[in-house]
């Protein structure tokens, strides 16, 4: 296959017409809106602020987002990313401090004008951005940069389309977040060479590395925590307080007051080397002294794990710490001093950090935005990667990788199958994302059948599939038969939408499963000496009922009952700790028996020494 | 050698992987969908599909080991998994090796610089054999060197994972 002829134009750059086009960081907390305004890129204020809390609240007539939905009164719905893109067995209620119900495996939330999906209260939130780009702008605004976490897969990139497409914008792109904040910077402080993006969220940590050359970012690796961020930071502030003022239990409310305590301490530290103070807790009053140096010992796990990170995604880009040439430091996280000097002394390199790390994503979008529709002459590309791979089930529930994760998209691979029956007429295709070589641990993204195929002996038939990812990291498929050269659009619909943590875990479990092989083995292991005991356990029984009273044998009978019902749930820390009860529970009976058998054995002997 | 062709490149097994990367984004920048932002559906498509492929050849290209299989491949080179004896030997004393010295750094940056050379000098041989049209018995030496490959990543991963 050959290029193909384009006749039509690309980027028309009329000088005299200047597109508008804005960028939006469709945050968990907050979200901005920003665009190219006279050459300087700038946020659109929102209720006078450049960040807009990413909050939606109902009554029966009204609807208020933003700022205003926070003193509404009325219940608010809050992180609404987490939720969108997912179906309901990928999230955990009780996380969630709003209600949720789902038909089918949607996800939907209560409202008191009725049930609303994630898409929706998404599209209220872009709807409010939009709004206020446009009286900015008379209305004039060709389309809009959308950026999404790195680790977005096909369903939480579909969902976010479709929620600016409700709310009435022109997606122009959906772009990675790191990818925006290191556009903001590559083209701001015209730079080139290789960059680490660092983004440290309120409850996300992202690592991206980026290769910044002649207009070209190429993404190279990524990685990240979906279970590490600013918020770790408060719980380890509130844990040495409670440490250092003996407490040991705290009520629901207390422990919220605390953490917010802790969450203004933490901001104070990035001003201060030290915070002493009084502060009063219900009937308690607390102590607290903290130093920068006491903040970074009680830290040091959370680094670490920084670190570690990054250390996979130098190993994936095959990088030094010494071939880095900056690192982009994003999100409110990391303006937490023992962040800076931890990072600056990974690298042993100055940060960059001289963007405001809440914007600079928004900032980099509204660039991206300003350059597809034509604004900028000679404008950057931008190379973006896929974040998991792609693959399907093939026979025995292994996955075949087709799209192997880190592929610079747009990304086309055509698969070719076959027939294996006499006649068959259509086909089953399972399409999963992840790093695994099981059906099993990786996660089912799409499944659709292939019909319409020209029955033929087995084998015969060969029908080829083209997996696409476009330059949105969207899938598509289609399928041709080539020996009728038959051709099929198949429309992927993906079934499932996956869990941060799951992809956290898909992604890491590749690297490190040993560990949960090791897990596995464990429980496998339990499973195998809790049934043998309860095997154990029922022989003894049945032969030497006599030796035990009721009362015994109801209690060995209820222990073997837990223990079998641990083995079922599969609890390796349950299923040891019963058996080793139920062990016990047996000691006299066994102790029992054992007489039984030894004076059996002498009254033996001893009739045969008779004899 | 169709890739080769995107590129505007001679299908040879050794290529400037500046050149090549000129050549792909310049390419990139004329066919990138994002160019297209204004264009007509069709063409969007067009786009699509044509940056794909150069994503595809490009990958293929700069990397040495499947730049030489993509190269075999287009020669219509009988391929099969045979490797001599002598080379399985020494596969098994590598696992082996690498095996008793998983903790031990020094060992394995030593080792990782054997393998290395070793990799290098096929893939030296391999260029004379595309060079000298030797391409019938080439089967064997590429399955070592796409060996030596994996294995030098292998030991770079357990390098990494330890320090």
């Amino acid at each position: 296959m050959a290029l193909l002829q384009i006749s039509e134009p690309g980027q028309s750059t009329s000088p005299h017409e200047r597109k508008i086009a804005i960028g939006i960081d469709l945050g968990t907390t907050n979200s901005l809106v920003a665009s190219v305004i006279s050459g300087i890129t700038e946020t659109i204020a929102i209720d006078g602020q450049p960040l807009m809390p990413s909050l939606v609240s109902y009554d029966e007539k009204n609807l208020w987002v933003g700022e205003h939905a926070r003193s509404s009164k009325n219940e608010v719905i809050s992180s609404v990313k987490r939720l969108i893109g997912k179906k309901i067995a990928d999230i955990k209620l009780e996380n969630i401090p709003y209600s949720i119900t789902h038909q089918d495996e949607e996800i939907l939330i209560e409202t008191l004008q009725g049930l609303k999906s994630p898409v929706e209260i998404s599209a209220e939130i872009l709807k409010k951005l939009y709004s206020a780009a446009k009286a900015r702008f008379n209305d004039d605004i060709t389309g809009a940069v959308i950026t999404v976490p790195a680790y977005f897969d096909d369903a939480q990139r579909q969902a976010t389309k479709d929620a600016a497409k409700l709310a009435g914008i022109q997606v122009l792109r959906l772009i990675n977040e790191p990818t925006a904040a290191a556009y903001a910077y590559g083209l701001d402080n015209n730079i080139a060479g290789t960059f680490v993006i660092f983004d440290l969220g309120g409850g996300t940590f992202d690592v991206s590395i980026l290769k910044l050359e002649k207009g070209l970012f190429e993404v190279i690796a990524t990685h990240g925590d979906a279970n590490l961020g600013g918020d770790d930071f408060d719980l380890v502030i509130r844990d040495f307080i409670m440490q250092h003022n003996q407490i040991d239990q705290l009520t629901v409310n207390e422990n919220r007051q605390l953490i917010q305590i802790a969450k203004e301490i933490k901001t104070e530290l990035t001003q201060h080397d030290q915070i002493e103070k009084n502060l009063n807790l219900n009937t308690l009053t607390l102590h607290i002294k903290i130093t920068q140096n006491d903040f970074l010992t009680m830290s040091q796990d959370l680094i670490n794990r920084t670190h570690q990170i990054l250390k996979q995604a130098l190993f994936d880009a095959q990088l030094k710490t010494t071939d880095i040439d900056g690192i982009v430091m994003v999100g409110g996280s990391t303006r937490m001093p023992i962040i800076q000097n931890t990072v600056k002394a990974f690298f042993n390199k100055d940060l960059l950090n001289n963007l405001n790390p809440d914007e600079v994503v928004a900032l980099g979008a509204a660039k991206q935005a300003d350059s597809l529709v034509g604004n900028q002459n000679d404008a950057a590309l931008l190379l973006d990667v896929t974040p998991l791979s792609l693959g399907i089930e093939t026979m025995g529930g292994l996955v075949e990788k087709i799209i192997p994760r880190n592929s610079t998209i747009p990304i086309a691979k055509a698969q070719e199958f076959t027939t294996y029956k006499e006649g068959q007429t259509a086909m089953k295709i399972h399409v999963v994302q992840g790093e695994r070589e099981q059906v099993k641990d990786c996660r089912s993204l799409a499944e659709f059948v292939l019909t319409e195929i020209p029955p033929m002996t087995a084998g015969a038939a060969k029908i080829r599939v083209t997996f696409q990812v476009d330059a949105d990291g969207l899938l598509s498929v289609s399928a041709k038969e080539l020996s009728t050269n038959k051709e099929t659009h198949i429309e992927v619909k993906p079934s499932y939408g996956i869990d941060q943590n799951i992809i956290k875990e898909m992604l890491t479990s590749s690297i490190t499963n040993a560990e949960e092989d090791k897990n596995n083995r464990q429980l496998i292991e339990a499973i195998t000496d809790g049934n043998q005991i309860i095997e154990l356990t029922q022989n003894a029984i049945k032969i030497d009922k006599a030796l035990l009273n009721e009362n015994e044998l109801n209690t060995i009978e209820n222990h073997m009952q837990l223990l079998q019902d641990a083995i079922k749930k599969q609890v390796t820390d349950d299923i040891m700790h019963l058996t080793e009860q139920l062990n016990q529970a047996c000691e006299n009976f066994a102790a029992r028996r054992m007489d039984q058998s030894v004076k059996t054995i002498l009254t033996g002997k001893n009739i045969k020494e008779i004899n | 050698m169709e890739y080769y062709e995107i590129f505007n490149l001679k299908p040879t097994l050794n290529l400037s992987t500046e050149e090549l990367k000129k050549s792909y984004q310049a390419l990139q920048k004329q066919y990138h969908p994002d160019r297209f932002i204004h264009a007509s559906a069709e063409t969007q498509q067009k786009a699509l599909i044509n940056s794909s492929l150069i994503n595809d050849a490009y990958k293929v290209l700069e990397n040495p080991v499947k730049r030489a299989q993509y190269l075999i491949e287009c020669h219509h080179i009988k391929t099969s998994n045979q490797m001599s004896p002598t080379f399985l030997m020494q596969q098994m004393e590598l696992e082996e090796k690498l095996e008793a010295s998983l903790t031990k750094i020094l060992d394995l940056k030593k080792m990782l610089e054997e393998v290395n050379t070793a990799y290098a000098s096929r893939y030296t041989e391999l260029e004379n054999k595309f060079s000298n049209h030797e391409l019938q018995s080439i089967s064997e030496l590429m399955n070592e060197i796409i060996f030596l490959d994996k294995f030098r990543y292998k030991i770079k991963d357990t390098i990494q994972k330890i320090s």
